[in-house]
């Protein structure tokens, strides 16, 4: 149902202009403009409609009559409109157009008043547009009481974290860096002096493939390069591992054990000054039980650079712990094959009120660094990602993060 | 990892000092030995395995002298020949080929020094000693046989001997089947067909090295003369070994002689001389940020055990004990400054090193692709690599493919690398089903793939897998959720139907980019749900995100 808007009342008892100027027009046949914008109320509508009706023309100033004999369709409409007739959709269109007649509200109005003087629990948009809201009284909630419980799509935790770690680094100046999971015994221990019958190359402890078993060694300079620092440490004045270094043992494919290898590759392809980080996916040959998974997540950076010493390795390890939200830290001696001087760091937990060890860290032996290329110290540190989660969640089985994924537990674990 | 037990009673005694709970807990550690705990008298360290000098109570203590000030000199060992001979026959080569020896003479063998001695003798061979493949010790009453000996292979039926804790003779072959040290240890031999023994000039068997001892020479308290037997497969580290070992002895006051080891030439066993390496001043200056002058740093590394010889210009010779096994390049002597005066000496530095920092495209990528899950509802999931055939393959109604596989895994469960993410997505659904619905899952994470371009003949992969689990649930609820991502990354796609085992025929279709195939959707299939043990229904995709360009 429509209804004429205010405009179109005014019209239905004044007539429309355009309609006015041809009442005016059929007793004087010409006028001049002058004249009929004296006569005529709102002339300017009048002769635009007029002229676009092709009704009248102007011609040296004077309004000339075209056509005779023409019927008020939009008056009548109008009429209709105020009776509650239906009229033509032609015409309709057109006073809704021009704003004179407009959408009926009466069903809205009767709705809203029904509600008129209640009590009332939702805000609707009748009583919005109608302004019926004044009439009626909103509900008090019990605002008090906690929201409903839904489930948002929502980050694994691990994968907060690790993005928190990502931004540490970058803050840093660090570049990000990967690598493969299927990686080969070169770079995985022989790249970084882990002699060939170190005890984290045993069956127990690292995961060797069956397909595919044999890894493609980088270039001949290099791997002899490295066979000499595990023979004879090379000519860089170190004694080497003093054993006959086996080609087919650094070929065996494994999955790598930790994010060293990658940061092993990368030395061979980075110029000093550089920062490189790379947090990612590690394996080892454990069962699964609540303290042990086969695979983790490490995170390992390296700072190359001709001036860097133990004070800047201390600095760095300060710097990263401290952004991560630890506020105390401490060293201690510790022992890696491939580093010299080697370091635990440990961080003060306020969650747990003890000291923490938290990763291993050092400086890349020169038996390391000469063969790849390199010929400044590198500083190195690394961490597991999950047991400080753990701790700081207050987690007792690792196997949470990627065994289980209970989803309760995901979608309810908070981590700010 | 070795962690040694002493009594702190004993070790007080051995170092001179009375400890305090100070010294135990905070002073101690810094030389690079965490305590583990403490239980009344006894204290429990551990050692790290470049430090084996450090497993007996004799070596700790004498680290210990050194590094709280007590002693300033280096030890001087004496030794004096024992005229024994023990000579090595060529049968041995093939199978543990070195041997090295030494007598100890007047020792009393207390309590206290065979608790030492046991556990040297099992830590270093269960770390330096690589489980007894590289080093094995044997330790025998020397009254009780008559030298000179003899190492050599013999066939394993030829000799029958009485081994330790036995009672009954057998031969060596029922010694691998019946002793648990035999037991233990019969992959380092089973493999030859000759096995190492040592014999005095009786025929008396002294050791079936690395398995086990003969009863005959079996240290009791009332032992006084000691022969040690030394064997592996390592030259230097046989030697170095033989040196801890004496020396710990000797510490207790007891004497050492050399014993000459006849094989393709003559050698005297133990040597115990000193050797040397060059340490530069300013280069270890330049690590540390110090500025030590010749004496300074002299009187430092004295308290690691280390002494400075002589000088030239900048640089100094070292002399490194004949126990010590850690010392291979002048880092290691700079580290033991560092040790010696104390980590937390050093001042932190600022970072100074001026790099700019760069993202992994793939990385930021995966974020991306995240938000837009994470805005469609879907809680992220992280699951393992590691996979097996019976989910991988036979669960998802699909047969079995070229994939990468582990030789050795522990467990049964983890043997192959999953090429795909979506069985890990329905192992998250069959754990949850007591969780409430609706569950809509992903996971944006790696697969492994068989790959002979790549130098190791695998390469990573990296999947989007998005899991929808419910009551009700149909193809167009997870093909809106691809739809709207797809739109919110600007990717152009189109979807071509296709048959796949694991989904019902008629709802699953490829996820066609570029002209090519880089995924699938669909409506999981019922039998592949009643493998899963599953019992709503689910639809998901699966896309490799490497090929959305």
């Amino acid at each position: 149902m429509y209804r004429l808007t205010e405009e179109g009342k005014k019209y239905l008892t004044d007539g429309l202009p355009e309609e006015n100027l041809l009442i005016l027009l059929e007793t004087h046949k010409e006028i001049t403009i002058e004249d009929a914008r004296n006569k005529i109320d709102n002339f300017h509508i009048a002769l635009q409609w007029a002229k676009t009706n092709k009704w009248v023309d102007v011609k040296n100033g004077k309004i000339v009559l075209l056509y005779e004999g023409v019927d008020f369709h939009l008056k009548k409409s109008l009429e209709n409109v105020a009776k509650g007739e239906k009229i033509d959709h032609q015409y309709l269109s057109i006073l809704i157009k021009r704003k004179l007649v407009e959408g009926e509200r009466e069903t809205e109005y009767k709705r809203a008043e029904k509600l008129v003087g209640k009590e009332i629990a939702n805000l609707n948009p009748e009583l919005i547009k109608t302004g019926m809201w004044k009439k009626v009284i909103l509900k008090k909630y019990n605002v008090e009481a906690s929201g409903e419980k839904i489930n948002p799509g929502k980050k694994h935790v691990i994968s907060y974290y690790i993005e928190k770690i990502r931004n540490v680094f970058f803050d840093l100046g660090f570049i990000e860096a990967e690598g493969p999971f299927v990686e080969s015994s070169f770079w995985n221990f022989d790249a970084l002096y882990q002699p060939q019958d170190h005890p984290s190359r045993e069956l127990a402890d690292t995961f060797y493939m069956k397909t595919p078993s044999v890894s493609r060694l980088p270039d001949k300079r290099l791997v002899d390069s490295v066979k000499r620092a595990h023979e004879n440490g090379s000519n860089i004045g170190s004694s080497g591992w003093r054993y006959s270094w086996n080609t087919k043992i650094a070929s065996q494919t494994i999955l790598r054990t930790h994010t060293t290898a990658v940061s092993a590759r990368m030395l061979t392809k980075i110029e000093p000054p550089a920062k490189v980080f790379c947090i990612g996916r590690v394996f080892r040959n454990e069962t699964l039980d609540y303290k042990h998974l086969p695979e983790f997540t490490q995170v390992e950076g390296i700072v190359v650079d001709e001036n860097v010493g133990f004070g800047d390795l201390l600095g760095y390890l300060r710097e990263f712990y401290l952004r991560l939200g630890f506020k105390k830290i401490r060293f201690r001696p510790s022992y890696f094959p491939y580093t010299e001087m080697s370091v635990e760091p440990e961080v003060y937990m306020e969650e747990r009120k003890e000291w923490l060890e938290l990763g291993g860290a050092g400086i890349f032996r020169p038996e390391v660094t000469r063969p790849l290329g390199i010929d400044c110290p590198v500083l190195a540190w690394g961490l597991g990602l999950e047991r400080p989660i753990m701790l700081k969640l207050a987690l007792n089985d690792i196997r949470n993060f990627y065994d289980k994924n209970d989803l309760q537990l995901l979608r309810s674990i908070s981590w700010l | 990892m070795a962690v040694v037990e002493f009594s702190l009673h004993e070790l007080e005694r051995l170092v001179g000092k009375t400890l305090t709970k100070n010294d135990i807990e905070n002073i101690i550690p810094m030389i690079g030995c965490p305590l583990e705990k403490r239980e009344g008298d006894k204290i429990f360290y551990e050692i790290f395995p470049n430090r084996p000098d450090l497993l007996s109570v004799e070596g700790f203590s004498r680290a210990l002298r050194c590094f709280l000030g007590i002693s300033k000199k280096k030890s001087q060992y004496k030794t004096k020949p024992s005229k024994i001979k023990l000579t090595v026959d060529k049968s041995v080569k093939a199978v543990r080929p070195y041997v090295v020896c030494a007598v100890v003479r007047n020792v009393k063998i207390t309590e206290e020094v065979l608790i030492s001695l046991i556990q040297m003798q099992e830590k270093i061979h269960d770390t330096f000693g690589r489980k007894r493949k590289k080093i094995a010790i044997g330790i025998h009453d020397l009254d009780k046989v008559s030298p000179d000996f003899v190492y050599k292979a013999v066939s394993p039926e030829s000799i029958s001997f009485v081994p330790l804790d036995m009672k009954k003779k057998i031969n060596m072959k029922e010694i691998l089947k019946s002793h648990p040290k035999g037991k233990d240890y019969a992959h380092l031999v089973e493999n030859h067909k000759k096995w190492p023994i040592i014999l005095d000039k009786n025929n008396n068997v002294l050791s079936f090295p690395p398995i086990i001892n003969g009863e005959l020479t079996r240290v009791t308290e009332k032992t006084k003369n000691l022969f040690i037997d030394i064997t592996g497969t390592h030259e230097i580290a046989i030697n170095q070994t033989l040196n801890i070992l004496v020396t710990s002895f000797a510490e207790r006051g007891f004497f050492i002689e050399t014993v000459e080891v006849i094989d393709d030439k003559k050698i005297v066993t133990p040597d115990l001389d000193y050797s040397k390496i060059k340490v530069n001043l300013d280069y270890t200056n330049k690590l540390l940020d110090l500025d030590l002058k010749k004496d300074e740093f002299s009187s430092i590394i004295q308290k690691m055990d280390l002494y400075v010889e002589k000088t030239t210009g900048n640089s100094c010779d070292v002399l490194i004990p004949p126990y010590r096994v850690d010392i291979m390049h002048e880092i290691d002597i700079v580290e033991d400054v560092a040790i010696a005066m104390g980590y937390q000496q050093f001042q932190a530095r600022l970072p100074r090193v001026p790099t700019i920092a760069e993202r992994l495209e793939k990385n930021e990528e995966r974020n991306l692709l995240s938000d837009v899950m994470i805005g469609l509802g879907f809680q992220e999931v992280i699951t393992m690599l590691l996979t097996n055939d019976h989910n991988e393959f036979i669960k998802m109604n699909v047969k079995e493919s070229d994939v990468c596989r582990i030789l050795n895994s522990v467990t049964k469960e983890c043997n192959i690398c999953r090429k795909g993410i979506l069985p890990s997505l329905l192992r998250v659904l069959t754990q949850n089903k007591h969780v409430e619905y609706p569950q809509n899952i992903f996971e944006i994470g790696e697969c492994v793939v068989p790959d002979l371009k790549e130098e190791t003949g695998a390469r990573n992969m990296r999947n989007l897998c998005a899991a929808i689990s419910d009551v009700q649930v149909s193809y167009e609820d997870i093909s809106s959720k691809l739809d709207a991502l797809f739109r919110n990354l600007g990717i152009k796609y189109s979807l071509k139907k296709t048959d796949h085992p694991s989904f019902i025929s008629g709802r699953v279709a490829e996820i066609i980019v570029s002209g090519k195939s880089i995924g699938i959707i669909g409506e999981i299939h019922p039998m592949v749900l009643n493998n899963w043990n599953l019992e709503k229904p689910v639809v998901a995709f699966e896309i490799n995100v490497e090929r959305l360009k």
